[in-house]
């Protein structure tokens, strides 16, 4: 097992080199860069010149060849002049040496990791939710619905599931949206449309006022995109967990303990629920890096700028560094999520071994 | 035969499943009797209705499949008018059974140790080292070597052979009164197979336990049985004791499939076939349901069913011809 995990370690640091190395690459490749929109002016008072241009150029290190970008992200442009690149040198002591960088233009100069920490409780506090509330809603009723096949809860629940698994999320966000506003109009119960934290205290039918910042404040907040992003993983999730059971309660030894005389409860909790629980792994553990990355399309209708606003911002305003950084993480949870689904697949099921 | 002598007793038992595609009429009339501590073969193709009389008898037919009429009087006892409860309390205790694939039917999560327990824990209240020592008891009974380091395995750590021996201990855990063994040897190596009927002859000594032997191998039910039970398209076509069926079988299928076994050492060309198929269970033909496949068909075959037929020394046929 150990040596299984050692060599799993050094897999995983080669695969992360590997695919840096190709996003960015894929970020060279792409038209465009980050002095475009300053080359693009075209007001004759504000336009710099081309001397400013270089000058913007290397502050953000940008005049650089683009083969010298991924070994300067890496490894720093410190050294450059050993290998007689001296008119390349700078401060820059590369991802080697924890040196994440700076925005380009997100937040300019502002040091990326600050970013994403800034931005990561927000993520987490609307990821983390909507998980749970998945997992904890659609466990149970895919288990159920396997239990009771073809009964109308059955039913009721695949309709749910197909509309859950079709609605667009930004569709759906927006069709609660104006359902909360009409409540709101008339002055019933409502929760706020949008933002992650309200600006000023308000009013709410029932729970009288709702002071800014506070944790109630954060909780109505969190009520609408959850519920958008919780759609579609319950409907995801019960699906799933409903034919891994179906597929187990139809197994021999579901057959046996009962022809042992094992209450039906417990065949289904006991013999049949830890058989069904096993695929459910792979899935679960790959919510993990889905949890860092945050949700694109929720957080812009419900402007919850949180990191999946803030990493397509990046990739929008060509702020590599942050982009980057984005993605490694993203890389390293992935990676490190399929090391986690091999190791907990050994602990619920021992015919799996690892060496 | 006193009353109290007879342990299991069905009468006109007709077991019914109902699919998109119309009603199986799997088991449709069936009558037999087991004897306390006898050992009754029933014997018939795939699909002729054995393994459904099985779960009809342990009431595990899942939700297609219903017992529409009959009774299944198990110690005075209809099983059919049980509560569930009441019947669970039954299965695994006072009947329990073993299966055709032993390795699929040991639970791959749980140590082999752990399932036994569990039945010993339900109908005993044994468990902690109680119920740790019956377990090694019993693990020793079925001549499964080193007990004690076995228990901790896994069921994939041990041989189908292995399993099967497991599965009859922890069938035999409660001293059942009934075992209902449903193909115990198809799925195992020939000389396994032969350990496997050694080893239930040799314990059918020593628990007294009444047994009703599920197989389409002859072989295994000229070894085991006392009576035979034929089974044809869901009904009992012959009934004898075993050196009677296998010396005269009176029945035109029972001679069909006595005749289609391969005997060792006797080379022919090919073997004896029963030419055509077994009639579908949707809609169950008039008349005698072999009737399509006889080499004896008279007019009267097709019209009528024949009714189960008494023949000198306990024997039943269902056929036209006596």
């Amino acid at each position: 097992m150990t040596v299984y995990l050692i060599r799993r370690l050094f897999q995983a640091i080669l695969v992360l080199l590997f695919s840096s190395a190709v996003i960015y690459s894929l970020f060279a490749l792409a038209p465009g860069g980050p002095l475009d929109e300053l080359r693009q002016n075209t007001d004759p008072k504000s336009r710099p010149s081309e001397a400013d241009i270089q000058r913007q150029a290397k502050l953000l290190g940008a005049d650089k060849p683009w083969y010298l970008w991924y070994p300067t992200w890496l490894a720093g442009d410190t050294w450059l002049d050993k290998v007689g690149l001296e008119q390349y040198v700078g401060e820059r002591k590369g991802i080697l040496r924890w040196d994440w960088g700076t925005s380009w233009k997100f937040q300019r100069n502002a040091p990326v990791l600050d970013i994403i920490k800034d931005k990561l409780p927000d993520t987490l506090w609307l990821m983390i939710t909507s998980t749970i509330i998945s997992l904890v809603l659609g466990i149970p009723l895919g288990v159920f619905s396997a239990v009771r096949q073809y009964s109308f809860f059955d039913y009721i629940l695949t309709t749910f599931s197909f509309i859950g698994l079709s609605l667009p999320s930004f569709w759906f966000g927006l069709l609660i949206i104006a359902v909360s506003l009409w409540f709101k109009r008339n002055g019933w119960f409502y929760f706020p449309a949008g933002d992650i934290l309200a600006l000023r205290n308000y009013e709410v039918p029932v729970l009288g006022t709702v002071v800014a910042g506070s944790f109630l404040d954060r909780v109505m907040h969190l009520v609408m995109p959850v519920t958008v992003l919780s759609m579609l993983n319950l409907a995801n999730w019960s699906r799933f967990m409903r034919a891994s059971m179906l597929e187990v309660l139809s197994q021999d030894y579901v057959r046996t303990a009962r022809a042992k005389g094992v209450k039906e409860r417990v065949v289904i909790y006991k013999h049949a629920f830890r058989n069904a629980l096993i695929p459910l792994i792979t899935i679960i553990v790959f919510a993990i890096p889905g949890v860092f990355g945050g949700a694109l399309f929720t957080e812009t209708v419900f402007n919850y700028k949180a990191l999946g606003f803030t990493f397509i911002s990046a990739l929008n305003l060509k702020d590599y560094p942050l982009a980057m950084a984005f993605l490694l993480i993203s890389s390293i949870l992935l990676v490190f999520a399929t090391l986690l689904a091999d190791v907990l697949y050994t602990i619920v099921d021992p015919r799996i071994r690892l060496d | 035969m006193a009353q109290s002598d007879v342990l299991l007793k069905l009468k006109g038992v007709k077991t019914y499943f109902f699919t998109d595609e119309g009603t199986v009429h799997a088991v449709d009339g069936l009558d037999f009797q087991v004897r306390r501590g006898e050992t009754l073969g029933i014997v018939g193709e795939s699909g002729c209705g054995k393994s459904v009389t099985s779960m009809s008898i342990l009431r595990l037919l899942g939700k297609t499949g219903k017992v529409i009429e009959g009774e299944i009087m198990f110690d005075g006892e209809n099983l059919l008018d049980l509560s569930e409860e009441e019947m669970r309390k039954i299965r695994g205790n006072r009947i329990s059974m073993i299966f055709q694939q032993p390795t699929t039917c040991l639970n791959p999560v749980f140590r082999i140790g752990e399932q036994i327990i569990e039945a010993l824990q339900i109908h005993q209240g044994l468990s902690g080292e109680e119920g740790n020592k019956r377990t090694i008891e019993l693990l020793t009974l079925v001549g499964l070597p080193d007990p004690v380091r076995r228990m901790r395995s896994f069921p994939h750590e041990i041989s189908g052979g292995q399993a099967q021996r497991v599965m009859i201990a922890m069938a035999l855990a409660c001293n059942p009164e009934l075992l209902i063994a449903d193909e115990p040897t198809t799925a195992l190596d020939v000389t396994i197979q032969a350990q496997i009927l050694d080893l239930m002859r040799e314990l059918r000594e020593k628990v007294n336990t009444a047994i009703i032997l599920i197989t389409h191998d002859l072989g295994v039910v000229a070894e085991m049985a006392e009576n035979v039970m034929v089974m044809y398209a869901g009904r009992a076509v012959e009934y004898a004791p075993v050196h009677a069926l296998f010396e005269a079988p009176k029945h035109p299928y029972t001679q069909g499939l006595i005749a289609s076994t391969p005997v060792l050492g006797n080379v022919r060309d090919e073997l004896e076939t029963i030419p055509g198929q077994v009639p579908s269970l949707l809609n169950p033909p008039a008349g005698c349901r072999f009737a399509s496949r006889c080499a004896h068909r008279m007019d009267q075959c097709t019209q009528e069913e024949p009714p189960l037929i008494k023949l000198e020394g306990d024997r039943l046929v269902r056929c036209w011809l006596y």
